[in-house]
């Protein structure tokens, strides 16, 4: 049988992790020279408490013997992987997710790219599970795969940009960095990168322009979708623009979910998404 | 010549590492790529360290199982991308060395230039001016100088020195080290390692001509732009001149020349350096430099549009030049600038199109004049406030092509509402009601709204015959007559007023109007 493995900066509903038997590989959050593995040591609710008391937070990519570790276990129970991770342009857990493979020597194991985060590489990993239940070979769902990156869109908004600029990881933040202008910016994910989509001023107004988007996207697509909302201490929020989405669209499904700290550690408290998955005819 | 044994590379990767441990905090500095953490240094050390831990497990009998511990230890500790790709030269070089008892300078020597091709091979898309080209280019020159017949001790030491010009090169190959202004973090790294190891090799000393470790400057935005020379009379002693001295800033010298004090400071606000100065003796000369234009001429290419904004008002001036104006001319409401102050900030942009926000009335004439007297190509854009400007700049997509711009910038302001908050100079009336000198009035397009009680009052009254919709961001601009405090004040009652809006508050330091307040 095939199993899927992700890294814990994949956001789906903790219910569908357990359903679908998929191993979750901890991502480590490094404050000053200690290491805490994300979703174990810590928690998500814990996550924002520390995040925002905590200066020095980052994340790390998890060491090549995680990986090796839980691919050989599975390996050794006869079953093959499908190792799916979080944007390789953005982090080295997909390139030690390959390292280990080459370590491990084996031709059991497909390492994958999904080019997104958060709830966009969840979707992505979703789809990957839903093909595997429907019984299709690593080979075929390989072949798919490029289209099922393609098929997801991820917007979110910052209410604060020291977190993203600290980080470091959205490169045109560049042309953001302002000394006294308090903007807002919508992100997306382009070619595996955070980038930035429009730039607001206003929270209300982001949040209006972030609404108007999504629903602008499932417009012009025509197809069938999927909806994730995504938010880091903004329930209340998320909230409103979840139910005036929901008013207008119907997805075929939807869940919520605190922002994982992978993303968490770069968006900052008060951030907020949605990712859509465009579904197949 | 003397075979390599287990002891001397035991020796040789503790002194590297030792060396790693020393200079770690520089090699931090400067990781810029490809995440700007600035934990080069920490994850490379730890990297290191778990290797020696193993070596120190498995009491190695040959140099092939120091090898081997070696590359066990650094795949299980691989930390970060630099780690991960030191982790990979070992793994090549124990190709070599594995199962070796001792081992030539040659075969050391081979064995980094598998080292080096296992790294590359790692990296799934390899860069060049990265840890990556500044071992290669040891491994090459060690081995060439080899390969001629150089002593082990001669042919390292002139693979280091090589090495260390890769490493100054690596701006060249990356763009986003020089426009830091650094060598490559991880790069450093190794020649770091690889120098520490040397001492394992001869007791010359590695005639280690400084590489520049600075401070990654990723945007070059100073913080503190100006550069001030104060020369000062006064009765006081240096420290007591400085006694309460607290502003923000770097690079602060005192000195004493006979009976003036001369003191060198680097500030953002060089209006409070004079005046602490001016209230501790007289001020005999003042010397200010903006290092930021040097910067800014320094790293400036042609843009694609350049914007000019007339402006008057520090605070203002501060976030145009935030949201991205290159040019600022002063002028406003009874001080409107000539064509010539317009025309000469359009010459001084390097860009063959020009976007110019006049920001009144007045000045829209004179703009556009500008347009019959140079070569380049200036869009005048109609803007009767500075808000209008701020906004539309911010948020505007800079990478549109010009005529895309300028029609997405009427766009947006056509949604921004301005309301101007200043006082009636004499007797007046406008559309029928009768103002009278000293009124505050609130002028909001052609409607006019007056009391005499305060500026504040003044404004809330237009602010609640305008439509405001939920959500609306309001933005208050306070004037230089205007406290922080009162403005805050001034904020907290707009809050309570209008629950459902974001309120922002900047000074824009401006003269003559209260407060300026837009609402978009």
């Amino acid at each position: 049988m095939t199993k899927i493995v992700v890294d814990s900066s994949c956001d789906l509903p903790d219910e569908y992790f357990k359903e679908k038997d998929i191993k979750i590989i901890p991502l480590y959050l490094k404050v000053g020279d200690k290491f805490y593995k994300d979703g174990v040591d810590i928690k998500s609710e814990e996550f924002v408490e520390l995040l925002k008391k905590e200066k020095n937070l980052s994340t790390s990519q998890p060491p090549l013997p995680d990986f090796i570790n839980t691919y050989k276990e599975i390996i050794e129970k006869g079953d093959d992987i499908i190792s799916i991770h979080i944007t390789g342009r953005g982090s080295g857990t997909y390139n030690s997710a390959k390292m280990a493979k080459e370590e491990i020597n084996t031709d059991k194991i497909d390492v994958l790219d999904s080019e997104n985060i958060s709830a966009g590489y969840g979707f992505i990993v979703k789809r990957v599970c839903e093909l595997v239940e429907k019984g299709l070979s690593r080979k075929e769902i390989l072949t798919k795969f490029n289209e099922i990156v393609s098929r997801v869109q991820i917007f979110f908004t910052l209410n604060t940009l020291q977190y993203v600029y600290k980080g470091g990881r959205v490169n045109d933040v560049k042309g953001l960095i302002l000394n006294v202008l308090d903007i807002k910016p919508i992100l997306h994910m382009k070619e595996g990168l955070p980038r930035i989509y429009k730039i607001i001023r206003g929270r209300n107004n982001s949040l209006r322009e972030l609404s108007r988007i999504v629903t602008e996207k499932i417009k012009e697509s025509e197809r069938n979708f999927e909806l994730a909302f995504i938010h880091l201490d903004a329930k209340k929020e998320l909230e409103e623009l979840k139910n005036n989405l929901l008013s207008k669209l119907q997805p075929k499904y939807h869940f919520t979910k605190i922002v994982g700290s992978a993303l968490g550690v770069h968006a900052g408290p008060g951030a907020l998404g949605v990712a859509i998955n465009f579904l197949e005819d | 010549m003397d075979l390599l044994d287990k002891d001397f590379l035991i020796n040789f990767f503790y002194l590297a590492l030792k060396e790693v441990e020393r200079r770690k905090e520089d090699i931090n500095k400067l990781n810029v790529y490809p995440v700007p953490d600035g934990d080069t240094g920490t994850n490379m050390l730890m990297t290191l360290k778990s290797s020696l831990e193993e070596i120190n497990k498995i009491n190695p009998k040959n140099i092939g199982e120091v090898s081997e511990a070696i590359t066990k230890g650094s795949l299980m500790g691989a930390r970060g991308n630099s780690g991960v790709i030191m982790s990979q030269i070992f793994k090549g070089m124990n190709i070599v060395l594995k199962d070796k008892e001792k081992i030539t300078p040659k075969e050391l020597s081979l064995s980094l230039i598998e080292g080096v091709s296992k790294a590359y091979k790692a990296v799934i898309k390899p860069v060049e001016g990265t840890i990556l080209t500044v071992s290669k280019s040891f491994a090459k020159s060690f081995y060439e100088e080899i390969k001629r017949g150089k002593s082990f001790e001669e042919s390292y030491f002139n693979a280091l020195k090589e090495t260390r010009e890769t490493l100054k090169k690596t701006p060249e190959m990356l763009s986003i080290l020089k426009e830091a202004g650094v060598v490559d973090a991880g790069g450093l790294g190794f020649l770091v390692f690889m120098e520490g190891g040397f001492k394992a090799i001869s007791k010359r000393e590695v005639e280690m001509e400084k590489i520049e470790t600075k401070e990654a400057k990723l945007y070059q935005k100073l913080e503190f732009p100006y550069d001030v020379v104060i020369l000062l009379k006064t009765e006081l002693d240096e420290e007591n001149l400085m006694k309460d001295f607290n502003l923000n800033g770097d690079s602060l010298i005192v000195g004493r020349e006979e009976n003036l004090i001369k003191v060198h400071f680097h500030t953002d606000n060089y209006l409070k350096l004079i005046d602490y100065f001016q209230k501790k003796g007289s001020l005999i000369k003042i010397n200010v430099e903006n290092m930021q234009h040097e910067v800014d001429i320094l790293s400036s290419k042609e843009k694609e549009v350049g914007f000019v904004s007339v402006s008057r008002g520090e605070g203002f001036n501060k976030i145009l030049k935030d949201a991205g104006v290159d040019e600022i001319v002063d002028g406003g409401q009874t001080f409107n600038p000539s064509t010539k102050d317009i025309l000469d900030a359009i010459e001084r942009i390097n860009s063959k199109n020009i976007i110019v926000f006049p920001n009144n009335k007045n000045v829209i004439f004179s703009a556009l004049q500008t347009k019959e007297l140079t070569e380049k190509r200036v869009e005048v854009i109609p803007t009767k406030s500075i808000p209008e400007c701020i906004s539309s700049l911010t948020i505007i997509d800079k990478n549109l092509p010009v005529d895309e711009m300028i029609e997405e910038i009427e766009n947006i302001i056509k949604n921004i509402r301005t309301i101007e908050v200043t006082k009636s100079i004499r007797d007046t009336k406008f559309n029928g009601k009768l103002i009278k000198k000293g009124d505050y009035i609130a002028i909001y397009d052609d409607r006019i709204y007056n009391s005499n009680d305060s500026p504040e009052d003044t404004a809330i009254i237009s602010l609640k015959n305008l439509e405001i919709e939920d959500g609306t961001l309001i933005t208050i601009y306070y004037g230089e007559e205007i406290e922080e405090e009162r403005a805050k004040e001034f904020k907290e009652k707009i809050e309570k007023i209008f629950p459902n809006c974001d309120i922002e508050i900047y000074s824009g330091g401006q003269p003559l109007y209260y407060y300026i307040i837009s609402l978009e």
